[in-house]
């Protein structure tokens, strides 16, 4: 089949990563071993997904901005498929309230929230892929941004459907002969 | 007060098994009393003379290194020097940076702070351990775990037609006291009508069965579950609730004898009087090469004056496939 890519397995890549990060913190000049040839492939299917959208919401709109451009410079290293990068219009969220308790209507107060946001969206990702790619991004996620994560998977048409039908009918059947 | 007190000494030394507290002021007192038994006296500074301390605690004064910046050779690898996140460091930073704020010309000479001990630039996100050079190093260690796309599915159309269902599935990260998220456990599932293995009465049923959650502009059926506490269980849930529409829309009851052409959701020109007119008139006929598109054209011509509405283009419509019908 056209999908059939299979996933490397978890405890290996947990080992490799581990393995990577005691080099790479540990040693400063030693070359890190490729890890391809250690990852093999496990008889699990791969997850299959369409869409991946990433939404990302903060209050400081530099920091959004740093943010997206690791994102895109992953999304190169990676040589994923990222559609789109969209800001969508910010939120400011305005409070007026009198400055003291119940008296002087004349003096308030006036507070507010700022939110800025910033949509990723990448198009055919596996799901070994995804889950690297989320998992990196993630854990870099700066102080006081929040993440949600879309995933459109795929699936066929599961195969009991054409036994369901023939049951069905076959049912029906008997009911009209009784 | 002194005596008071010289008596009541004097009657210790009478007895000196008994011992009684006292403080004294008098220093020639205290000191025959020390040499008896030792007192704690109390010490007033300036009052009674006090033997200086031999050895005074000095604490030794720490000398801070010069800032690394200062000694970093110009070929140093930054992912070494900056290698995890953590605030902003002055001393390590080798390049100048400025961040606040002065609120006249005269303060700090008009210039913005300096990065020397700059509580502002330790406030903000850095991004000093995700350079260029940092990414480039974590994705050559995590392209191992990436799998390519397969290049047979590299159209919307080609999924479609191989994947036709299709889960959409929700994930949160935030910082909070819990990881768990309520909306998470939402599961949305979409699947064309026209992917579905249906004929024309279990299409007509499934729509019936389904409700809202068909889409006629679209031709998608929609299910969103979110009853069950996970997300595994909302996800088993909506392929069990297709599953069932599908199954029921096969099956035919009894009572769906009694269903007549006015309970139908529309006009359906193949169990129509208008089918059989023609089928009359088309049987004193020879057939012609394409009378099937024609008998087509009139059949969707009717239909919509039925489905759609009465209007002057629909009756042009009708009248010029009646025409073709008829006077070939």
């Amino acid at each position: 089949m056209a999908a059939s890519i299979s996933k490397p397995t978890f405890l290996l890549r947990l080992s490799n990563i581990l393995k990577r990060q005691t080099s790479s913190f540990f040693a400063t000049n030693t070359q890190i071993s490729k890890t391809e040839e250690v990852v093999e492939d496990s008889d699990e299917l791969d997850a299959l997904y369409q869409r991946l959208l990433v939404e990302c919401k903060g209050n400081e709109p530099a920091v959004l901005e740093s943010y997206e451009k690791f994102i895109r410079l992953t999304a190169e290293e990676l040589n994923l498929n990222l559609v789109s990068v969209e800001s969508p219009p910010k939120v400011f969220e305005r409070w007026t309230v009198l400055k003291s308790a119940h008296v002087h209507k004349k003096h308030r107060a006036q507070y507010e929230t700022r939110t800025f946001f910033k949509n990723f969206e990448f198009k055919h990702i596996t799901g070994s892929t995804a889950d690297t790619l989320l998992e990196y991004i993630q854990r870099q996620l700066p102080e006081g941004i929040v993440m949600k994560v879309s995933k459109e998977e795929l699936f066929k048409i599961p195969e009991n459907f054409s036994k369901l039908k023939e049951r069905a009918l076959d049912k029906s059947h008997k009911q009209s002969q009784e | 007060m002194s005596r008071l007190l010289q008596k009541i000494i004097k009657v210790t030394n009478v007895t000196p098994t008994k011992s009684i507290r006292t403080c004294s002021t008098n220093l020639s007192h205290q000191k025959s009393l020390n040499a008896e038994e030792e007192f704690r006296v109390l010490e007033i500074p300036g009052w009674t003379k006090v033997e200086e301390s031999t050895k005074r605690y000095v604490r030794r004064k720490r000398i801070a290194p010069p800032p690394r910046a200062d000694s970093l050779p110009m070929d140093s690898d930054w992912t070494d020097v900056w290698p995890t996140a953590s605030s902003f460091k002055w001393s390590v930073v080798p390049f100048p940076i400025r961040q606040g704020y002065i609120r006249k010309m005269c303060e700090n000479e008009g210039i913005v702070p300096g990065k020397y001990g700059n509580a502002e630039l330790m406030k903000i996100p850095n991004f000093l351990h995700l350079t260029p050079a940092h990414i480039r190093k974590h994705c050559a260690a995590l392209k191992a775990f990436c799998t390519p796309w397969p290049n047979e599915l590299d159209t919307d159309e080609k999924c479609q037609v191989n994947f036709p269902i299709k889960i959409t599935t929700r994930d949160y990260c935030k910082d909070g006291h819990s990881i768990r998220d309520e909306r998470s456990r939402l599961v949305t599932m979409t699947v064309a009508l026209s992917d579905l293995d249906l004929d024309e009465h279990a299409k007509d049923k499934i729509k019936r069965l389904v409700g809202n959650r068909y889409n006629e502009v679209t031709d998608v059926i929609t299910i969103e579950t979110d009853q069950c506490p996970t997300k595994k269980q909302n996800f088993d849930y909506a392929f069990y609730l297709l599953s069932a529409c599908y199954s029921e829309a096969w099956k035919t009851e009894q009572w769906e004898s009694d269903i007549t052409e006015e309970d139908q959701a529309g006009f359906r020109w193949s169990s129509s009087e208008s089918k059989l007119a023609v089928d009359k008139a088309l049987s004193g006929m020879k057939n012609s090469d394409n009378q099937e598109n024609i008998v087509k054209n009139y059949a969707d011509a009717v239909s919509d004056i039925f489905n759609i509405g009465e209007s002057e283009e629909n009756y042009d419509r009708m009248e010029d496939a009646a025409t073709k019908l008829l006077f070939r």
